[in-house]
């Protein structure tokens, strides 16, 4: 989609026009953020996790090699950044898989979530995606969101197809189980 | 309740239609000015640079080397050359190499038909790209 728009760019930038890194940094900010937001889940570290991604990818220019899809490049490379941020942290304790109910309510969610506006929904999806695991949230960001298919995740990822695809499931099943949570608290507050 | 689509399965359908609404999160307004300032910090530091096509160590033995060849060019009588290549006495086998002549004389028929200005553009760009190239490369050592 957007590799032929991409390489005259990239090819600018690498003869020494950095100013075509901009154009770059414009069409992927903001999914750059939200990757790394749905990784890191706070906005200080996610745009320091975007930043420090596209300076990464700025200085490893010459070793894309243009036989991926750019944006896939650089979402592993903010996958890689994100990842490496949350190690240095220190040890939280809560463990959300503990929390995980095992009760599949797909058709509370869908049938309620009909009922909503627009802007409800999005804003419903927004808090739901926030509370998913890292990985899962941006495998399900990139699945549903990017339409990307389990190669693109893998390769975007470095996990395994197998691996991708478990935490796409549990990434489901934990979205759909938080979207009930958030709904029945959104249709409390309209009753 | 939601159709399954193109035979995908329902609860996916359902959370694809669902992110038809979404958008992603807006990135902070100062991100790509920061990005950029930190970009341009590192081109400053590490400028472009071409590689000189000349080692500066090399430069002087490689001098001296192109100054012994055109002096010993132009000290060398040629006619004592040649009188040394006939004394060798050396027989090629020419026999080999008369399908390969057939060959040149055949293309050489065909240049022959191609008008000169045709000769005079390929080798005015050809002297161009690498009068350019020299330039170039002049230009970093």
């Amino acid at each position: 989609m957007d590799k032929a728009n991409d390489i005259p760019l990239l090819k600018a930038v690498k003869a020494g026009d950095v100013s075509a890194f901009a154009q770059i940094i414009d069409k992927y900010q903001h999914m750059a953020f939200t990757l790394a937001m749905g990784i890191v889940k706070n906005k200080e570290e996610a745009e320091e996790v975007a930043q420090d991604a596209f300076f990464k990818a700025y200085k490893s220019l010459d070793s894309f090699k243009g036989d991926a899809n750019f944006s896939t490049w650089l979402y592993r490379i903010i996958y890689n950044t994100a990842i490496s941020k949350i190690r240095s942290r220190k040890p939280v304790s809560a463990d959300l898989e503990s929390k995980e109910v095992a009760q599949f309510e797909m058709d509370y969610a869908e049938s309620n979530m009909h009922q909503l506006e627009k802007q409800d929904r999005k804003k419903i999806l927004k808090k739901a995606l926030a509370k998913l695991k890292e990985e899962d949230a941006f495998i399900v960001l990139l699945y549903y969101y990017k339409d990307n298919s389990i190669d693109e995740i893998t390769e975007a990822t470095g996990l395994s197809a197998s691996n991708v695809k478990i935490k796409l499931h549990r990434g489901r099943k934990q979205l759909q189980k938080e979207l009930n949570l958030l709904l029945r608290e959104e249709l409390n507050t309209i009753l | 309740m939601m159709k399954a689509k193109n035979n995908i399965p329902e609860e996916d359908q359902f959370l694809k239609d669902l992110f038809t609404d979404f958008e992603p999160e807006a990135a902070p307004q100062n991100m790509r000015q920061d990005i950029m300032n930190r970009v341009f910090q590192d081109w400053t530091a590490n400028p472009v640079a071409y590689r000189p096509m000349i080692n500066k160590e090399n430069r002087l033995w490689i001098l001296l080397g192109i100054s012994a060849i055109l002096a010993l060019t132009f000290l060398t009588d040629a006619s004592v050359l040649l009188e040394y290549w006939r004394n060798l006495n050396i027989k090629l086998d020419l026999s080999n190499l008369k399908g390969l002549g057939q060959s040149f004389s055949q293309y050489y028929a065909i240049m022959q038909q191609m008008p000169a200005i045709v000769y005079f553009i390929a080798t005015g760009i050809l002297v161009l790209l690498g009068f350019d190239k020299l330039l170039n490369r002049l230009a970093n050592i």
